[in-house]
């Protein structure tokens, strides 16, 4: 059995055992989803106390509609749509982005590159200089809790999209981490 | 996969929630963890508490100072009554202690009383049809008697079902999960 469907059984374990009312599964639930979930926040919002809030937001729905998710492997996308709809009701009224090109939407295959090993630190700084759409695909990304297919879900956009958003986004942040190593260099 | 995670592990460590913010956000889960009733739901609760008791008082008394001569199935009618007020005085006041509703087991449970209620309903009426035979009233209360029982029958029913689902699925994850490729 590969990783990801031994991760995916154990989440679905998990969600089971909630919906049986297991306190201790909560518990764990919680434990297991807080950072990610407020790592995708605070990339997505102006202060750490914003982020908190929305959290607590995602929680609310979280315990209130866990006992009507069908289909417990697909916890991940589950909480990810629920944070970011949390977020979107919070914020998107507000935030006046550019619109995508075409230019940006162009298909660029998604392959396994040498970010894996990059400095986590570096990443982690740049991933906040860069344009709110491409943090936010990068952070899925690189969260490593969804397939593509659920980023694109997630983001409710097509998966070609996602390709091509991530694709964007990896060549800025590898021109951020690039001018901040010359800098520190 | 190895290095996804390492990385994960580290991004996710650098961001994480601290200090003052990590209370309130602890205080605030608890509260939510809890779910303890509000002032509406808490209301609820006491009247269903308060009337159910006050129907099975009131109904054992009745039961105890009838004259000898009222017939042994208006005693019997009475007793059932009485008892289930104070099945659901029970059932609330329990609730009302804890503060908050046990969302699995309470659901059970009053489906549980539902259903008893509904057959003993049916049951009474359905003496009564077979002993005022043309007076049509006991057959009324016999059909719509029989309705709460279909209804009461279905929730049990799906409550029933969704729990073994569960139990199932569970039984069969842990089972995958245990298998030495697992």
């Amino acid at each position: 059995m590969s990783d990801s469907t031994n991760r995916s059984d154990q989440r679905a374990l998990l969600v089971l055992r909630c919906q049986r009312g297991e306190r201790e599964a909560w518990t764990e639930l919680v434990a297991q989803w807080e950072r990610p979930l407020f790592y995708y926040l605070r990339r997505m919002s102006p202060s750490r106390e914003e982020a908190l809030n929305l959290l607590q937001d995602v929680w609310v729905h979280v315990f209130s509609g866990l006992a009507s998710l069908r289909e417990p492997e697909r916890l991940a996308p589950w909480l990810y749509v629920i944070a970011r709809r949390a977020w979107t009701r919070r914020f998107a009224p507000a935030i006046q982005e550019p619109v995508a090109t075409d230019a940006l939407l162009l298909e660029v295959e998604v392959v396994e590159s040498e970010e894996n090993q990059l400095d986590v630190e570096g990443l982690h700084l740049a991933l906040q200089q860069l344009a709110l759409r491409d943090r936010e695909v990068l952070t899925l990304f690189y969260l490593d809790d969804l397939s593509l297919v659920e980023v694109a879900e997630v983001l409710e956009i097509p998966l070609g999209t996602v390709k091509s958003r991530l694709g964007h986004a990896r060549s800025e942040l590898r021109a951020r981490l690039e001018r901040m190593k010359v800098n520190h260099d | 996969m190895t290095d996804e995670r390492t990385l994960r592990e580290g991004l996710l460590g650098l961001d994480t929630i601290k200090g003052d913010q990590r209370e309130s956000y602890d205080a605030a889960l608890a509260a939510l963890f809890e779910h303890k009733f509000g002032r509406g739901e808490r209301a609820l609760y006491v009247a269903a508490t308060v009337g159910g008791g006050t129907v099975a008082m009131g109904l054992s008394a009745l039961v105890v100072s009838e004259p000898s001569t009222t017939p042994a199935a208006t005693r019997a009618l009475l007793a059932a009554i009485a008892l289930m007020g104070l099945f659901w005085c029970l059932l609330c006041g329990r609730a009302l202690w804890r503060g908050r509703v046990g969302v699995q087991t309470d659901q059970r449970w009053a489906a549980v009383g539902a259903m008893t209620c509904a057959v003993l309903q049916t049951v009474f009426f359905g003496w009564r049809a077979a002993s005022e035979a043309g007076t049509g009233a006991g057959f009324a209360g016999l059909g719509l008697s029989i309705v709460f029982v279909v209804l009461a029958a279905v929730v049990l029913i799906m409550q029933g079902l969704r729990e073994l689902e569960l139990r199932t699925r569970e039984r069969e994850l842990s089972e995958r999960l245990a298998r030495p490729d697992g």
